[in-house]
């Protein structure tokens, strides 16, 4: 009889948390700042603190990209000679750049930003962080193009951040 | 212990979240099933989970490698996070009546039969002492050794031993075949 009830119990490993939101869970610790007091209350009492909270972490994200835009340009420079395509990631790297000024103008400037349109600025944010991470990875590997795409796509999500801040 | 941990864990400390997100991949399964066990609610589960992960993104410089898992030091974030949500919440755990009568009239081989043996047992995990529930989870479900289990609790092995025999003994009295 214990044998039986020993395997019921082996199988309460099949239980898993839901798969959605393990990807938002993790996003949001990824995003917060490491060494921020931890917060308390919960996964719906953290959404109602994220409007200091957020706005902080959204700051070092900021900056956080903007160190890894810094290194890709370096990258585009000095490691690929497809001018054309270092001419396209320059360019974009400055609207990018732009964008983020932008983007650190309205979060320090407009007081209104809801908290739950701080959480998917953060989830965008690290998304577009994480593109520019691969893209420095793909150009230093000499994949210029793919490269390319991931800053492309950074650059489309800056966008869509920027549109979520001025609604 | 998953490969690499140590280089994972010491990038982590340096701030590398993408260290960090391997750590949570590898271990946040588990330890939201370790909560949900003892909450026995999937949103509470959910939230405390997250908590726990946060709080040790936040805190992982004052993690100490001492040649056991990472795991360990989640779990016994865990285990405070769970006590501290019922210390102040107040929560009283009430177990339908009902739901006591069914369980106290069916035996293992019943419920086994009827297919319900996964479910049942745990509802009634839920209605064990933290200490029960905390060796039936790490030693039965997640296959610790009595070694790792002590590490978590921090108790001895002898005192993880005669732990289970007693939260066994309660399990199969709860479920009255014993």
């Amino acid at each position: 009889m214990e044998e039986k009830l020993l395997k019921i119990l082996k199988e309460m490993k099949r239980i898993q948390p839901d798969p959605d939101y393990s990807r938002n869970s993790k996003m949001l610790i990824l995003a917060s700042l490491k060494s921020a007091p931890a917060q308390t209350g919960g996964f719906n009492g953290i959404f109602g603190k994220f409007n200091l909270f957020g706005k902080l972490s959204i700051s070092s994200a900021t900056i956080a990209i903007l160190s890894v835009i810094l290194i890709a340009g370096y990258y585009f420079n000095s490691t690929t000679n497809e001018n054309k395509m270092v001419a396209k990631a320059n360019e974009i790297n400055a609207s990018i750049q732009v964008k983020l000024g932008e983007i650190q103008y309205l979060l320090n400037h407009k007081n209104n930003v809801v908290s739950a349109d701080i959480d998917d600025i953060q989830i965008l944010l690290l998304e577009a962080t994480t593109n520019l991470k691969e893209a420095e990875k793909l150009v230093s590997e000499g994949k210029t193009e793919e490269s390319f795409n991931k800053i492309k796509k950074a650059q489309d999500i800056f966008i869509e951040i920027d549109a979520l801040i001025k609604e | 212990m998953i490969d690499g941990e140590k280089d994972i864990i010491e990038r982590a400390i340096k701030g590398e979240a993408e260290a960090f997100g391997l750590l949570y991949d590898s271990y946040q399964p588990q330890i939201y099933r370790f909560i949900y066990l003892k909450v026995s609610h999937r949103e509470e589960a959910e939230d405390l989970t997250h908590q726990v992960f946060l709080n040790a993104w936040q805190k992982i410089n004052n993690y100490a490698f001492r040649g056991f898992p990472f795991s360990s030091w989640l779990y016994q974030i865990a285990r405070n996070q769970v006590i501290d949500h019922y210390r102040v919440k107040k929560i009283v755990i009430n177990i339908e009546e009902d739901e006591v009568a069914d369980t106290e009239t069916e035996t293992i081989a019943e419920l086994i039969d009827k297919n319900l043996g996964v479910e049942k047992i745990r509802t009634i995990i839920g209605r064990l002492n933290p200490s029960h529930q905390d060796v039936i989870i790490l030693r039965f479900i997640e296959d610790f050794s009595p070694k790792e289990t002590a590490q978590i609790l921090g108790r001895s092995e002898t005192a993880v031993k005669l732990l289970q025999h007693r939260a066994i003994k309660n399990l199969k009295k709860i479920l009255n075949v014993s």
